[in-house]
């Protein structure tokens, strides 16, 4: 759950106070590099929708409606940015099934992986799942099942309806059920 | 109802189902084994996905990041862009937006297609006339179609007497208007007035200024 900053700081960068926008960018860019990261699996690639979507958040943000939830906002800038990166750029799965499957059981069992070392399974686990998913199903998946947004949020943020939204999640579940039992891992 | 409609309630159990459809399944699952077989595994797959929920990649250096967003910031204000700019900026931000895009291009694609078939058409029927005239003299095509002419002479002066209130500017010469308007083109060139918009006639010559050149070369 995102913990949503006061009022107060969004008012102030509102008015352009780079200082109120300094907190606002340390308090919200754990949560916007852990969803870029999961979306795009790629540390460097992460980063730099970070900072494209503060750029954008800091030049629009005195058109941003405070009655609105922050977070909504963020999430659905840093979405389309990955979004735009997954459709530019290609995936490609080189490791084997039985790789991928020694890959994500130690990931899943160890729990005092080195950060480095953290980062790098979890964009082979990540791939490896959803590496057969379209960018919309890939999007919605990580939303709803990763970051444990609610429907009605992601709907806000993607700007699709429920149904749709249910649909894609509905396939792209039923790819990620077909690549566990390829690892043998349910 | 069959598995395979029970097996997209599974699927999006965790979405919630309403009481009928949760009462449903569960009264389905007793009695097949394949959809409790989904069900057990969609519940393993969902702690599967729980423990990399819980594996959150980690930010190395995180007051790096807001360095650079920060110092990204402030280089953008300093070389921050003019009215002008910022009216250009907005412009080009719009036009390039993605609802706008396809709405753009098939407008483009349409007047392109327009453009060419009205060029067609017209060259088609600019060529047709040429071919013709190239047999004739002035002389001897208005000799030989002498009824024609009187026709258009009527016509002319009938419309010429309803439009007598109109400036009239030309830059068609009498005797190539005569031709033109000798080979049947008459009716078309005036399709105009009654409201049949013809952007190529129209380009041509006026009504009045057809009438003013028409009745000079008739003199």
């Amino acid at each position: 759950m995102v913990q949503q900053i006061s009022r107060e700081i969004i008012s102030r960068c509102k008015l352009k106070d780079l200082v109120a926008f300094q907190k606002l960018v340390e308090h919200y860019q754990s949560f916007a590099y852990t969803l870029a990261f999961r979306l795009v699996c790629n540390d460097d690639d992460a980063k730099d929708v970070v900072q494209e979507s503060f750029i954008r958040i800091w030049k629009h943000i005195p058109e941003f409606d405070s009655n609105n939830q922050f977070s909504t906002w963020l999430f659905k800038i840093v979405t389309n940015l990955c979004y735009d990166h997954l459709k530019s750029k290609k995936r490609r799965n080189s490791l084997s099934i039985d790789d991928l499957k020694s890959t994500a059981f130690n990931f899943l069992s160890d729990k005092d992986l080195e950060e480095n070392f953290v980062n790098q399974n979890l964009i082979q686990v990540i791939e490896s799942l959803a590496n057969q998913l379209t960018p919309k199903q890939r999007i919605v998946f990580i939303l709803r099942d990763l970051q444990d947004l609610e429907t009605d949020e992601i709907a806000d943020i993607l700007n699709m309806d429920a149904g749709k939204i249910k649909s894609n999640l509905y396939y792209a579940r039923q790819n990620i059920r077909m690549q566990l039992e390829k690892m043998n891992l349910i | 109802m069959n598995c395979n409609q029970f097996e997209k309630y599974i699927f999006l159990k965790k979405e919630g189902l309403s009481q009928d459809k949760q009462s449903l399944l569960e009264t389905h699952i007793l009695s097949c084994n394949s959809c409790k077989k989904l069900l057990d595994s969609i519940e393993k797959s969902g702690n599967i996905i729980n423990q990399i929920r819980q594996k959150e990649p980690i930010l190395a250096n995180p007051g790096l990041l807001t360095e650079n967003i920060i110092r990204s910031i402030k280089q953008l204000e300093t070389t921050k862009p003019g009215l002008f700019e910022n009216l250009i900026e907005r412009f080009l931000n719009w036009f390039f937006a993605p609802f706008v895009r396809p709405v753009l291009v098939s407008v483009a694609v349409f007047m392109i297609s327009w453009f060419l078939y009205q060029e067609t058409q017209d060259q088609m029927q600019i060529a047709g006339l040429e071919n013709q005239l190239k047999k004739y003299s002035v002389n001897e095509y208005v000799a030989a179609h002498e009824s024609q002419k009187n026709y258009i002479i009527n016509k002319a002066a009938k419309i010429y007497n309803e439009n007598n209130s109109k400036g009239e500017v030309g830059y068609l010469k009498p005797d190539y208007h005569l031709r033109f308007s000798s080979f049947g083109q008459i009716d078309k060139l005036y399709n105009f007035r009654n409201h049949k918009f013809n952007f190529r006639n129209f380009k041509k010559l006026t009504p009045s200024v057809h009438l003013k050149l028409f009745s000079d070369s008739t003199k």
